[in-house]
């Protein structure tokens, strides 16, 4: 029988704070966490406003020795990953241990941390310590760089941190998939347990998108929302009529995956079962994804198909929610390809306006919301969601949270630029499904 | 008029000012004879202390000489050296 693939420990540093708590009350209380951007000079640009986490010491989490060698998104990386590990009652240590005795074949060599891996979605790297460094280097002089420059700036910093602050050897890998980043990296994640390359798997993603040149150079992409200067709170509009394009979010999350059997052995928690996952891409443009949404539609489809899940089992989707607008069209269209009649009546939800697009940890994040959403029994909101475009004709949770009877079945979809398509299904963990 | 003795003590009392400084830790644990092996001072965090130390002291050091150290006393009197040039 084919593994199941399931979450047993999760983590979050959100634009709402550090842990799940301030990410579900804040979430729960349509309260927005975007705001004019503080952190840097960001007059050269229009988009000034994001998800900024406010008032956060790295120190209270890391020792301070290694925050200085580090750069911000991997500080969000280490917190997020170390939550998930205690969230799955395990520290560091035991990892060493092997699991279950009586396995299959390619588990009896399992005997510790190389059988532990990590993946990791990132789109930007770290501007902070780039930045900062490359000022250095220009003002005065090559002396003057930090000596860590060089191991704390490149996107794969986070798992080689991760990996080394908490002894994991096994697989390791880090995707860059704009938007989509942190999708690829859940979805490797589960192949490889399914596929007994690992037996415990970190897996998720990190951003810290807040400095003058990342800002200048997502200005310059065309994807941005430019209502952040009259209106910075609410600028994150997905499907409203005055969607005009995203507001970044900083942060991380990552989740603890397991095979579920292994998890029902130790006793474990099981928040939820990722049942299904499939990726495609448009090959249309450099920046914008096919407006047909045929592909997109394939990889809703696909990752339907491979949970076993047909499309009026769908009880909620997790909408990539770009807000721009013609991104938020070609959604629609693929989600209507991809559900057919159960599209008319599907739940359709995209919390990240509350706080800001992650892009390499969008979906890590929308996992972990989508995770509680499934404990609760309640749809988060679209906030910023007022009156649909022209065309954006989907049944939308906006403004306020959703209770409802039955929720199963999640289905989080990501899009990066050009048209990176994922979407991840999410299950309610019944062992006798 | 600073003798060398002085000059090497008052080189000493900078490297384990700065490694208090840069890396936390108790002056009380730093001898001449302590190993930067012992301080877990690796390659990296010695180029952070190196560079500290010249810019505080306005000095130059050669760089193949301070990756030799083994000791902080090594270090110290390499910034002596610096210092009489």
């Amino acid at each position: 029988m084919t593994a199941r693939i399931v979450v047993t420990g999760m983590g979050a540093v959100s634009p709402y704070g550090v842990g799940l708590d301030p990410l579900w009350s804040k979430l729960m209380a349509g309260e927005t966490g975007l705001r004019a951007l503080t952190s840097f000079d960001a007059s050269h640009v229009r988009h000034r406003a994001g998800g900024q986490l406010e008032d956060f010491r790295p120190e209270k989490h890391l020792p301070v020795r290694l925050v200085r060698r580090i750069d911000r998104f991997t500080v969000f990386g280490l917190i997020a990953a170390q939550q998930a590990l205690a969230d799955a009652g395990l520290s560091s240590e035991v990892l060493e241990q092997p699991v279950a005795s009586d396995v299959p074949p390619y588990r009896q060599q399992a005997a510790g941390r190389d059988r532990v891996g990590i993946t990791v979605g990132n789109n930007l790297g770290g501007w902070e310590f780039a930045e900062r460094e490359l000022g250095h280097l220009w003002k005065d002089g090559p002396r003057a760089v930090s000596p860590y420059m060089a191991t704390a700036w490149f996107p794969a910093a986070v798992q080689g941190i991760i990996s080394i602050q908490l002894g994991i050897k096994g697989i390791g890998r880090t995707f860059l998939g704009e938007r989509a980043s942190g999708a690829y990296a859940i979805k490797h994640a589960a192949h490889c347990l399914r596929q007994g390359y690992a037996d415990r798997m970190f897996a998720g993603g990190a951003e810290a998108p807040f400095s003058p040149y990342a800002a200048l150079c997502y200005q310059t992409s065309g994807l941005m929302s430019s209502q952040a200067m009259e209106r910075p709170t609410c600028a994150y509009r997905p499907f409203d009529r005055e969607h005009d394009g995203l507001v970044a979010g900083e942060g991380a999350a990552f989740l603890f995956l397991e095979r579920a059997e292994d998890a029902v052995q130790r006793g474990a928690k099981i928040y939820a079962e990722i049942a299904g996952w499939a990726t495609t891409n448009d090959g249309y443009d450099r920046v914008q994804p096919a407006p047909d949404g045929v592909r997109y539609a394939e990889a809703m489809q696909r990752a339907l198909e491979r949970a076993g899940v047909g499309p009026e089992q769908v009880d909620c989707i997790f909408a990539a929610g770009s807000a721009i607008p013609d991104e938020d069209l070609s959604e629609t269209r693929a989600i209507r390809l991809a559900l057919g009649q159960r599209a008319n009546s599907v739940p359709v939800t995209a919390p990240k306006s509350a706080f800001g697009n992650l892009f390499g940890a969008a979906t890590p994040l929308d996992v972990v919301i989508a995770v509680l959403a499934l404990q609760h029994r309640v749809i988060p909101p679209t906030l910023h969601l007022d009156d649909p475009a022209p065309g954006c004709d989907l049944e939308y949770v906006a403004r306020q949270s959703l209770p409802v009877s039955q929720l199963d079945v999640i289905a989080v979809n990501a899009r990066g630029i050009g048209g990176s398509n994922a979407c991840l299904v999410l299950r309610r963990w019944s062992q006798d499904q | 008029m600073t003798t060398f003795e002085g000059l090497q003590k008052q080189s000493f009392r900078d490297v384990q000012q700065a490694i208090v400084e840069h890396f936390g830790v108790d002056s009380s644990e730093i001898t001449e004879d302590t190993s930067f092996q012992d301080l877990e001072i690796d390659s990296l965090e010695r180029v952070e202390l190196v560079v500290g130390l010249e810019k505080q002291l306005g000095i130059s050091l050669n760089t193949p000489q301070v990756q030799k150290c083994v000791t902080v006393g090594n270090l110290a009197d390499l910034v002596s050296s610096a210092r009489n040039h």
